[in-house]
Formats: structure tokens, sequence, C-alpha cells
């Protein structure tokens, strides 16, 4: 799995490739050591290794003379390796701010934005069981760190909250329980919303008569669904299918 | 999506649903938060996934923005904000080195004529800008700036972006920032080239008489400005030659310690005047080709009009501390459109501008523009721009400082040259720190130094 996501072969792919897979791979690797997962590290280990060997025939056969060849060397691996450490700080960065967070309405506001999106700001005060006025100190707390949780917005003379990426980012790591169940009741006229992540343009899938693999891939789901026995129950597990199934509209 | 979905809308349009919007009740809010609530997860989910949201094109959000071409377009102006708030942050600088161009990061800018660029506010607040009152989406965007094609016009625009920090230094409550300001010395001579056109005149500049001197004194002033350390080095317009230029690089590579950035003395050559700004270790940022000639009326009422070959690329610095910034080269500060690109179109946050001019007041009113938008500015002219004055004298002051800040006193601080034209035989240039705390500005030490 990881070896078709970010392994480079550096005499065939082209530059755009070469970008996108790199910084793939570094996100992934700093995201798994973010986490202690030693198991999939060494099962990325594995299935990227053979990178090594691609980088190193190439640089063979350049015509670089040997001691720029070098500093290159050097550069790329500096340049790696601060990359990589920036990317880890930024992600305990916000691990350490989301933990900083002292009031004790910060779970209940999280779950209750991450289930409804946006909210007015009586109907965030009502959900956790706060005044209004004293939702306003609240938020404040929320917001006391260098990565802000809590967005605020004033329309009209409404206020209007929802959560950051950043900190929907961490409770889908940290606090997958809070993530809301599937509501297939009112859904099931938006089944598409479940599992179907294209990658293609609006124009190409209208061009390409995207309906007829649209049908094909619900008959799959549906079939998949049956296989499993049971519904995908979060976010996370949506995605992977997700992703498996829009692999069939490439 | 973002640009496709501000696409559906005119400038007209984007104000006539601000407007409209800054008085909707809380039935209408809760109405169109419900309405979308499973698009908008959609999008948070992928965003924080760390998937491009250009890229993730599902039948579900197909199926929905055709749907919304037919739909209400009071509700989408509200969606589209909506959807901007739910786009991580632009991250993807992996494996880019420090400092690079940016090209838009919708691949649809051309198909909507729509371009979207990354913004990261500076570090202060502005609150009171008059920018938080205009009816445009970019008010409310956080993360991202767009920018419509027409606005931009007859220019085009080029982001470089900083990936780092450390210009600005932290301290209790705030930060500050240490400038130096150049203007060299006043006996350089412009080498130039009349040509007669059919109405006026022109004239090529194409160097300097005195080239060597300049050279040194350039190096001189920058050798002593560097080991000080200042954040922002900026030289006067016109005194720059390709040896100054790689007299400063190789200073610079020395200490790439040294997290300074200086706006290079723009160079006169082969019909074009070109600034160069070099960030830590000798690294070029961008080199931004001076676009509006500048016109002067000489003695016997003759207009001069500067020649000069130019691209139309407008180069702009995103960064970390600064927010975005520009680079107007003197008469570029003066020309509507360019002013109105920069400070309107694309939101500058940060102005710097090298001048030489035998006058100040039209940039000073200029600069006066910035302060209901709270702009830091910075403005340096050179002595020896009494070579093209009538009078052989050059406008005091030399130089402002405008900070972002509502106290009337320090809205623009004037630097006057006290030197009593011994910079000439010296080194000389001004040094001023500004600082921020407890969201006031100080301009706490501002003189020159003779030696």
């Amino acid at each position: 799995m990881y070896k078709e996501k970010y392994v480079i072969n550096f005499f065939k792919a082209d530059q755009d490739e070469m970008q996108r897979k790199t910084r793939g791979f570094s996100k992934i690797m700093v995201e798994l050591i973010a986490e202690a997962a030693f198991g999939e590290l060494e099962k990325l280990q594995q299935e990227c290794k053979q990178m090594r060997y691609s980088a190193q025939g190439y640089l063979e056969d350049s015509k670089v003379s040997p001691e720029e060849k070098n500093t290159l060397v050097n550069i790329g691996y500096i340049n790696a390796l601060l990359d990589v450490e920036q990317m880890y700080l930024q992600k305990l960065t916000i691990q350490n701010e989301m933990q900083q967070i002292k009031t004790r309405y910060k779970n209940a506001i999280l779950a209750a934005l991450v289930k409804a999106g946006t909210m007015l700001h009586k109907d965030l005060a009502c959900a956790i069981g706060v005044s209004a006025s004293g939702l306003t100190a609240v938020i404040k707390q929320m917001n006391a760190t260098s990565v802000p949780t809590i967005r605020v917005e004033e329309v009209s003379k409404y206020k209007l909250y929802s959560i950051t990426p950043a900190a929907y980012q961490y409770i889908t790591h940290y606090m997958p329980g809070m993530l809301p169940e599937m509501e297939t009741g009112n859904r099931e006229q938006e089944v598409y919303f479940d599992y179907v992540m294209a990658v293609r343009s609006i124009k190409q899938n209208r061009k390409m008569g995207i309906a007829e693999k649209e049908r094909e891939i619900r008959s799959d789901y549906v079939m998949a669904l049956n296989r499993g026995g049971k519904k995908f129950m979060n976010g996370q597990a949506k995605f992977g299918s997700v992703i498996e199934f829009s692999q069939k509209l490439a | 999506m973002v640009a496709y979905l501000i696409s559906m809308f005119t400038k007209e349009e984007e104000r006539y649903y601000a407007i409209r919007w800054a008085t909707a009740d809380e039935k209408h809010i809760g109405r169109v938060i419900a309405t979308y609530r499973n698009f908008l997860a959609l999008i948070l989910n992928a965003s924080a996934n760390e998937y491009r949201i250009d890229e993730i094109n599902s039948l579900y959000l197909n199926r929905e923005l055709e749907r919304l071409e037919k739909g209400n377009k009071e509700d989408i102006f509200r969606l589209v904000i909506e959807v901007e708030k739910r786009t991580d942050m632009y991250s993807s600088w992996q494996n880019r080195g420090v400092i690079y161009d940016l090209a838009p990061l919708n691949e649809n800018a051309g198909e909507t004529g729509i371009a979207i660029y990354p913004r990261i506010r500076p570090l202060w607040d502005t609150d009171k800008s008059e920018r938080n009152r205009e009816r445009r989406f970019n008010t409310s965007f956080t993360n991202y700036m767009m920018v419509r094609a027409e606005d931009v016009l007859p220019f085009e625009i080029v982001m470089h972006y900083w990936n780092d920090r450390g210009v600005l230094r932290a301290m209790e409550g705030g930060w500050s920032l240490r400038i130096a300001l150049a203007p060299v010395m006043d006996d350089a001579e412009l080498r130039t080239e009349e040509r007669d056109l059919a109405v006026g005149y022109t004239v090529g500049v194409d160097g300097l008489i005195n080239e060597q001197k300049v050279t040194e004194g350039v190096l001189r002033v920058f050798d002593r400005m560097f080991s000080e350390e200042y954040g922002i080095i900026v030289f006067p317009e016109a005194l720059g030659t390709e040896e100054a230029l790689v007299g400063i690089k190789d200073k610079m590579r020395e200490h790439p310690e040294f997290c300074t950035f200086v706006m290079a003395p723009t160079i006169c050559a082969d019909g074009s005047n070109v600034l160069v700004v070099l960030g830590p270790g000798g690294v070029e940022c961008l080199r931004h080709k001076k676009t509006s000639p500048a016109i002067l009326i000489t003695e016997d009422g003759r207009e001069e009009r500067e020649d000069l070959l130019f691209d139309r690329q407008v180069h702009l610095l995103i960064t970390h501390e600064l927010g975005l910034v520009a680079f107007p080269i003197c008469a570029e500060l003066l020309d509507p459109d360019f002013y109105r690109l920069i400070v309107n179109a694309v939101l500058v946050d940060t102005i710097i501008c090298a001048s030489f001019s035998p006058g100040v007041k039209a940039f000073h009113d200029t600069l006066l523009k910035g302060t209901a938008a709270r702009l830091l500015q910075l403005y340096i002219n050179t002595c020896s721009a009494k070579t093209v004055s009538r009078n052989g004298q050059v406008a005091l002051p030399l130089g402002f400082v405008q900070v972002p800040c509502s106290d009337e006193e320090f809205q623009i601080r004037t630097v006057d040259r006290e030197c009593m034209g011994e910079c000439s035989k010296g080194i000389c240039y001004f040094d001023i720190t500004i600082i921020y705390k407890n969201k006031e500005f100080h301009v706490e030490s501002l003189h020159k130094r003779c030696a």
C-alpha cells in the first residue's frame, strides 16, 4: 500500500509526481513517528527502501562533478531533515496546545461543533449547558493558545462558531470517539456521501458519463456492506472505503 | 472549489450579498447552516486529512455543485465563506527550500478568473483597519486570499513565499523590528541618455557615471549595517551595480545566521531598473523590474519621462511576520493602478519603497492613504537625487516610517538629514527600531549615524 503511494523511481518519475510523493512520504512518516506506530513504520521502511537504490543509481548516472554531487546530496539530506523536524514540531505544537486548554467545557464544545459544523452562540451555549454570557469567556479560554481551535465569526449581530481544521485533525487522531456516528436514517438519498471520493474534475466527470460508473460502484458498495455485515461507523473507516472505491473511477 | 464558487459572483454581486448578510436574521442563518452541513463536513474531513481540496471532487460534491449553479446566490455567498474556513492552511512547503515562487493554489485559475493565494496575517492586530469593513469575501477569509484577474490588469502577480521567521525579535508582550535605511551618499551621478519623442522626451538611465565610487560606498555602508544585524536593510533606488550586488551577496553568504532582508540598490542597466531582494544567507527572493516610469519637469518646463524596459510583473513576498510585502520602486508607488493593485486587490500589509526623487510630498501623501488600511510602510530617498532636482537640492525629510497604529502622533514618522553634507565623506544611514507591545506601536529610536 505504501509502495504504490510513495515510492519514486527517479529515472521515470516526472517532477510533479516526485514532489507529490516526497511530500506524502514525509507527512506519513512524521505522522507515524508522532504516534509511535512501530508496526506501520517498519512496513513503511520495508516498502519504501527501494527508493535508495533508485536514488543512488540516478546519482551515479548524473553528469555533475563528484564534489558538486556530494554537496547536492548533503543539501537534500539537510533540507529533508529540517523539513521533517518542522513538520514534527508543528504536529506536536497542535497536540500540546490542545492539551493546554484548561476549561472543563473543552470536550463538550468540541463534540457539539464536530457534530453540528457551525453553531450560533445561543445554540452552543444551550448544547453545553452554560449561560450565553458565560460562553464568551469559555470560548476565549479555548482560543487562548497559539493554535486556534474555535473559529469565531460575526454575521449580522450574531456570533457563529465552528471548529478549525487543526482541531478537527486532533480529534480524528486522538479522540475518534467524539466523531459523530453515521446518520444513516436521513441519508438514504445521499448515499454518495458515504463512499464516493473521486479524483476527476467536474467537467471530466460529465464527459465520461460518470452516472454509469456510479451505479456500478453503488452496487459494489452494497455488496461490500453485506459481506462485512456492519456499516462503517467512523470517518477514518469511511475514508478508507472511499479511497478503495474511488480507485475504480480512475 | 472556493475559486469555482467565487466565480459564480461578479464583484457587484459580492458586495450586494455581503450587505444583505450584514442584516441577516437568525432564522435565515440557521437554515443555511443546516442546508450545507453535510457538504461542509465532507470538506472539513478531507482538509484535515491533508488532501488538497481541489483534488477531491466526489460525485456528491459534483452533484451539489451542479445544484448550486441554479441555487440561491445569497446562500452560496455564505457557503463560500464556510468552505474557506474549513480548508486547512496552506502547508505544501515541503521539499521546496525556504524561499520559493508560488503559483496560484487553485488549478482552475485560468478557467474561473479567480486566483487563490495563501494569506498569512502579519503579527499585529488590524482590528480597526478599514479593510474589515469592506464588503468582500477577503474580509471573511482566514487562510486564503482571492484575486480576480480583472482586478490586477494590466499587471500580473508573481508571488514568492518565505517559509520561516526571524526578522522580528520577540519581547514580552510583542516584538521589535530593527530597520536600516541607507541614503548612502549625495554625489552619485546617473548616466543618462536623452531621446526625442513625438511628444515630450525620454531619458534612459544606464548606470552611474561614478560607478566605482558609489559601489565602494554601498559596500562600505552595507558592511557596517549588516554587522549590526538589522532585520531589514533598504537602499535607495538607482545606486546599484552588479558588482555591488555580488559584494552584498558574498557578505551575506558568510553569515547565513543573520536573519536580514536586504532591498539592494536598484540596478539601472539595459533599459530596465531592477530591484533585487535578498533573504538570509544572500538567497535571492525576487527580482522586480520597475513598471512605472518617473516623470520630471525640467527648468525650461520640458517633460522628461524615464525610458524603461518593463514586463508588467509585480513581485510580492509572503512572510509569516510582516504579512504580504510589496516593493514598489519610486514612481511605482505613485502610479494609481499599481497602488490599487497592491493595496486593494492583493491586500499587502507592508510596503517598502526605495526612491531616487527630487521631491517627497507626493510619496508622503500616498503613504498617508495607507494609514486607514493599517499598513506598515517604509520609504527612503537619497541625497544624490539633487542631480535631477531643478534647484540642486533634495527635499527633506529623506525617509518616512509609517506604523499601523491608531495614535496620530506616530502615524508617519519622518527621517531628516542632519549630517550637513558630511555623509558623502563617511558612512551614513538611518537606524530605526519599531516596537510593537500590547497592541501599540512605538518607533523608539530614530537617528542617523555618520562615521
